[in-house]
């Protein structure tokens, strides 16, 4: 059974960004989201978090049509994402920045301060948890990003270029903590540039191109795809 | 929750109401209610405020119309239909809530700068309808006589003295409440990220209309005494920028998104406000105010609250959070 | 009946052309380089105080003495950008700034008004010149030059500013850098240098504006808090950076607040713009010309 499945979405702001894109993801999966920029990825994240509504087509995650379902609802059910560019909550201490998300699923004060402590530990910001955000570094705030969907205690999280700007053992180190994740029963979309990352972590993988999807499939066969190489490699 | 209310309601708020008794009965002189009335006036205000825009970061410039539309209703009902007082201050949080519910639904459409410039058109709106209606005094307003004294008051003042003390005491109240609570966690969210905030699995649009709503209210209710305090109600002076520019002012001047910060800003605002006015004519009045606003935004964005905490810690510090 | 509505719509389209003459700085500072200046009108105001002042002292033509008085505004728009940049553009949060400096332009707006009334006095001024009370008449409808000369004005102020955006080579780097300031980098030419431009060109249609302002009608300080909707409501309608949707939208204001006057009373005239403001920010907040 699907966990998300996204049927014929289309969406143009003055120009077509995503056209009659069709996507199934199974829990449990690993899925590599990729494609040159402009190619409509972001869109499609924002479509579903919920973020922007499409103009047409049909979002189903565990059954449930959520088309029309608000962002804040649909987190609350279970679908996390990170954002590019770190959006935290400067006026918030690192901590309580977790306190945001803790809330649709616990209640005392008591509770969110075990289970914030919990996820800084896991992403490697203990240290940090009474500090402000704006104090972190670049991949600090991306880490605390990243423990902040983990708060919701996602079905499925989707990570937007969160290894971009890492050396290629922060990679590895990134990588096993998302490995981590997985285990623990999520479902990942990553959305990356780096294709040593998306090869090495994804079990399929997805290609975008302006605004179609041009190819799905197992790693291996996408980069024998001559389709995709012409996106990439230009004609 | 109701235990939290409580304690943090109605226990100070007998409190507060007994020294403000004391103090009636202990001053004598006219002109204190009178300074203390316009300081504790600008404390419900600035209080009111800044839990839009403090906390949310939405920036409201039409405060004297949210203000004047508590003060028109409460004159209305007491004039022409002779209510109780406490039905007044109902009403008029009611009627100011209902607007804010107005300016609530536009904030889910636009923000920053069109949102303040739609503040400012409902507000102008406002003083036209008044100005239109004779019903509510038109251009030349309600003159207002003052009923006497009574028990234990030696003089009306001293009674509306007590009123704004509880009025602006439940105003830095709520919004005590509200900074301590998940809600002000979420609002502080908003201000910082509405996506982010969203995809968090907070409900911005609801929160976002529920602080425009209670922040407009609180405004409505600090106007209600107002015509009794003035004496001449007419639209100009109630809805004109002034009175709710020293609000805002005063909230910048004692720190933003902090329950405590409308408190410092209003008294000291208010005392510059007094000595200034005393000394020489309004218009250098506002060219003051219009000054301390700039100085503070380039200076100490955070204001006197800012200032003292030293470089930008966050307000809403817990202590079992510092750890 | 028919002469009094084509009288009311012909005032109203003067009328009209003068308000996108004072909206078209906004749309360039607000649409183009995304500054809150909320201080606009107050500028506005100040420029035909200034007008006032060079054609009681020194017997200039006020339309002359408009154009003396440009430079001086490009200057200070021109350092003031500079001062805007520093303090805000370079904070990290842009909300943030964005907030501080709508605030901060709020207090410019209160000390030009207070500043205003401290020299110059609340009483209204006004320019008469010898063209002020010429009426000429085309069939039933009569055209006073007091009205007409600003609309031409405008217009030729409007004409100017849309071939200079679309024409010039700095007209055209700045409507680059307004939408991609690292864009604009990439092509070799400074962005805070050709915002500073930018800002400068606002300040000087606002001295121009104020200038037609006191010619048109007599000024008083205060008026710039009550033309704060009017020009905002006529920016944003225009679609914010576009000079000709401000000049269509100017009209339709300005023939909509003429109608009303005509029939609806004058008392009422001041809530058509914000009126109107809100809702189009409820409908269309991007204006009906979108760049």
């Amino acid at each position: 059974m699907a966990l998300l499945e996204m049927k014929k979405i289309s969406k143009s702001f003055g120009f077509p960004a995503l056209q009659n894109v069709d996507l199934s993801i199974d829990a449990g999966d690993r899925i590599g989201l990729i494609g040159p920029n402009g190619s409509g990825k972001t869109t499609l994240t924002n479509i579903i978090t919920g973020l922007i509504a499409c103009d047409d087509g049909q979002v189903i995650f565990e059954n449930r049509d959520i088309t029309k379902l608000s962002a804040h609802r649909r987190s609350r059910l279970g679908i996390a994402r990170t954002f590019q560019i770190p959006q935290p909550f400067y006026s918030l201490i690192v901590r309580q920045n977790l306190y945001i998300p803790l809330r649709c699923r616990l209640k005392s004060e008591e509770a969110m301060f075990t289970e914030a402590g919990r996820l800084l530990d896991l992403v490697g910001l203990s240290d940090k948890a009474d500090g402000l955000p704006s104090d972190l570094t670049q991949i600090e705030q991306r880490e605390l990003e990243l423990a902040r969907a983990l708060a919701l205690s996602p079905r499925l999280l989707i990570l937007d270029e969160v290894l971009a700007g890492l050396t290629s053992q922060e990679i590895d180190g990134a990588l096993e903590i998302l490995r981590v994740i997985c285990e623990s029963g999520v479902t990942v979309i990553m959305i990356e540039h780096i294709m040593k990352a998306v090869m090495g972590f994804c079990n399929k993988i997805v290609v975008l191109n302006s605004g179609m999807k041009i190819a799905e499939g197992m790693p291996e066969d996408i980069f024998r795809n001559p389709e995709v190489e012409r996106a990439y490699l230009g004609e | 929750m109701m235990k939290k209310v409580s304690f943090e309601l109605i226990i100070p708020g007998i409190i507060v109401a007994c020294i403000g008794l004391l103090i009636a009965k202990l001053v004598s002189g006219i002109y204190f209610f009178y300074v203390c009335y316009a300081i504790l006036q600008m404390i419900a205000l600035a209080a009111a405020w800044n839990i839009l825009g403090g906390y949310t970061g939405y920036v409201n410039f039409g405060i004297g119309g949210f203000f004047a539309a508590g003060a028109y209703t409460s004159i209305v009902l007491l004039k022409y239909y002779e209510v109780n007082f406490l039905v007044a201050i109902l009403a008029a949080g009611t009627v100011s809530g209902i607007l804010g519910l107005l300016i609530g639904y536009l904030s889910i459409r636009v923000r920053g700068i069109y949102f303040s410039i739609s503040t400012i058109a409902v507000s102008t709106i406002l003083q036209m309808v008044v100005l239109n209606t004779p019903f509510l005094g038109g251009a030349k307003g309600f003159k207002i006589i003052r009923p006497p004294a009574f028990p234990p008051f030696s003089n009306y003042i001293e009674f509306l003295f007590l009123l704004i003390l509880l009025i602006s005491f439940f105003a830095v109240a709520v919004s005590r409440l509200i900074e301590k609570s998940w809600i002000g966690r979420s609002f502080l969210a908003i201000k910082d990220s509405e996506q982010a905030a969203e995809t968090s699995g907070v409900a911005t649009l609801k929160l976002k209309i529920l602080a425009t709503v209670v922040s407009c209210a609180l405004m409505g209710i600090a106007g209600a005494p107002y015509p009794y305090f003035i004496t001449l109600l007419e639209p100009y002076s109630a809805m004109g920028l002034t009175l709710g520019t020293y609000a805002f002012a005063a909230v910048f001047v004692g720190g933003r998104g902090c329950w405590f910060g409308p408190i410092i800003g209003a008294v000291l605002l208010g005392g510059l406000q007094q000595s200034v006015t005393v000394m020489i004519s309004s218009e250098w009045n506002i060219l003051v105010v219009g000054l301390v606003i700039i100085a503070f935004v380039l200076l100490a964005p955070n204001g006197v609250v800012g200032l003292l905490k030293g470089r930008k810690k966050p307000v809403l510090l817990k202590k079992k959070d510092r750890v | 009946m028919i002469d009094v509505i084509l009288n009311t719509i012909v005032s109203g389209i003067l009328i009209g052309g003068f308000y996108a003459a004072c909206a078209i700085g906004l749309s360039i500072s607000f649409g183009m380089l995304r500054i809150p200046n909320i201080a606009h009108p107050g500028f506005i105001i100040a420029g035909g105080f200034l007008t006032y002042y060079f054609n009681k002292t020194f017997g200039l033509d006020p339309l002359l003495a408009g154009l003396l008085i440009i430079p001086i505004f490009f200057a200070f728009g021109f350092l003031l950008y500079r001062g805007y940049n520093r303090f805000f553009e370079s904070k990290r949060d842009e909300r943030e700034g964005q907030m501080s400096a709508l605030v901060l332009f709020f207090g410019v707006l209160m000390i030009i008004e207070a500043l205003l009334s401290v020299t110059f006095g609340v009483d209204f001024r006004t320019v008469t010149t010898p063209w002020s009370s010429i009426v000429l008449h085309f069939g039933s409808v009569g055209i006073c030059l007091r009205m007409a000369v600003p609309f031409l004005c405008s217009v030729l102020m409007v004409c100017i500013l849309y071939l200079y955006f679309s024409k010039t080579y700095l007209g055209l780097v700045i409507q680059a850098v307004a939408q991609d300031s690292m864009a604009a980098t990439l092509i070799g030419s400074d962005p805070r240098f050709a915002k500073s431009i930018a800002f400068g060109i606002s300040f000087s249609t606002a001295a121009y504006a104020g200038t037609l302002f006191v010619c048109l009608v007599p000024v008083e300080p205060s008026l710039g808090m009550q033309f704060l909707g009017r020009v905002f409501s006529i920016a944003i309608l225009g679609g914010l950076g576009s000079p000709l949707g401000t000049a269509v939208a100017g009209l339709i204001v300005g023939i909509t607040e003429s109608l009303t006057t005509a029939y609806i009373g004058s008392s009422w005239t001041l809530a058509v713009s914000f009126i109107l403001l809100l809702i189009i920010i409820a409908v269309k907040p991007t204006g009906l010309f979108r760049r």
